[in-house]
């Protein structure tokens, strides 16, 4: 998503996650919310607490929901000066085959 | 057999990059880079000297999740039990009831099998402790002789309560093995992700062999007639030691957790279809 306004970034446990806003061509103003790795499973990708502040203008990548609901799993974000941070792996949920 | 790699979010379309006023969708192959935890990022380290005798001290790095390999068949118990547990690889996380959804305790062994990016292992007379970065877990491994107590979770007033990280002795074979056996893991805890269940009959056999100073090797055994008709080795896996002797604080929060079960996994796997 383009132009997005970040409103939230929490480095969180086990889960970090970024609320963002999007505006489509009228105007109309949609709130977001993505799903990143742990900060211990982001930080070695370029991350930190303050990578991301309120206000920031963004660029967002993210894998949505099947359902008609605002939220998805990050894949990266691109920062206003280009730099590029991507979510870390989802191999942290393990071999979860059922046999 | 499934597959599945969500942590996270389940149900998910392809990646989408969306302008102010337009969707798109690209490929919803994951598109990643950068090493997925200390262990990769670490890489070669080369063997940094022969290993001490007797000695694990210290902090290692491990793989986010062990490779595991297939469980054996399991008994009729086993198998009901199975059923019952709902995965966050099959359901989305708001509708599984894998336990470490709400932070319990991933207990042991399946601490040893996920979330062992980071181990540290200390010695006190009598015992050695073993941690773990996540959760900041430690495990108490009694090498004074004492023998593993018995009828854990029986019926009589002596009989010991379960626990979530079970009670284990260690010894060391040779000068570079150090071999830990456990009981009493409590049944509410699973053996992994995929949901499959123990007993509190099970007894683990971990074998800790130091190759050289750099280098650990782990291999976890599970031996539970109540639950599986053999005894098998689920994962063997390796550690490598951290130059910096740190790592990451991580923990599950529970108030963090119920922000993103809120605001994320439940919105994830409910309402209309797109």
């Amino acid at each position: 998503m383009k132009q997005a306004t970040v409103t939230k970034f929490l480095w969180s446990n086990p889960h970090s996650m970024l609320l963002f806003d999007v505006k489509d061509g009228k105007g109309r103003v949609s709130h977001w919310a993505g799903e990143a790795g742990s900060p211990s499973a982001i930080r070695p990708l370029g991350w930190n607490k303050n990578s991301l502040q309120p206000g920031d203008v963004i660029t967002v990548h993210l894998y949505p929901s099947k359902f008609e609901s605002n939220v998805g799993r990050l894949e990266k974000v691109v920062l206003a000066d280009g730099t590029t941070l991507k979510d870390s792996p989802r191999g942290d949920q393990g071999v979860s085959s059922r046999y | 057999m499934r597959s599945l790699f969500t942590c996270c979010v389940a149900s998910l379309a392809g990646v989408l990059v969306v302008s102010s006023f337009a969707f798109a969708q690209s490929s919803p192959k994951p598109n990643f880079g950068g090493p997925e935890d200390l262990y990769e990022k670490l890489g070669d380290t080369g063997a940094g000297g022969p290993a001490p005798k007797h000695d694990l001290t210290g902090f290692w790095a491990g793989k986010v999740a062990a490779k595991l390999n297939p469980v054996p068949a399991m008994t009729p118990w086993g198998q009901q039990q199975f059923r019952l547990h709902k995965t966050n690889g099959e359901y989305p996380v708001a509708d599984s009831n894998d336990p470490i959804k709400g932070c319990d305790p991933l207990g042991f062994p399946r601490n040893m099998l996920f979330m062992t990016r980071g181990i540290v292992f200390t010695t006190m007379p009598g015992k050695t402790i073993e941690m773990s970065e996540y959760n900041r877990i430690w495990r108490e491994i009694w090498t004074d002789g004492r023998e593993l107590p018995k009828n854990v979770g029986g019926r009589s007033a002596d009989a010991p309560d379960p626990r979530w990280y079970g009670y284990s002795v260690g010894h060391w074979e040779g000068d570079y093995t150090f071999v830990v056996n456990t009981v009493g893991s409590d049944e509410r805890t699973w053996l992994d992700n995929a949901g499959h269940p123990h007993s509190i009959d099970l007894r683990v056999e971990e074998r800790y062999t130091r190759v050289n100073h750099n280098h650990l090797e782990v291999t976890v055994k599970i031996d539970d007639p109540k639950a599986y008709t053999e005894p098998f080795v689920i994962t063997k896996s390796e550690f490598t030691w951290i130059p910096e002797q740190d790592f990451e604080e991580e923990l599950c929060v529970p108030s963090e957790q119920a922000e993103y079960l809120k605001l994320i996994a439940d919105p994830a796997a409910h309402g209309k279809t797109k």
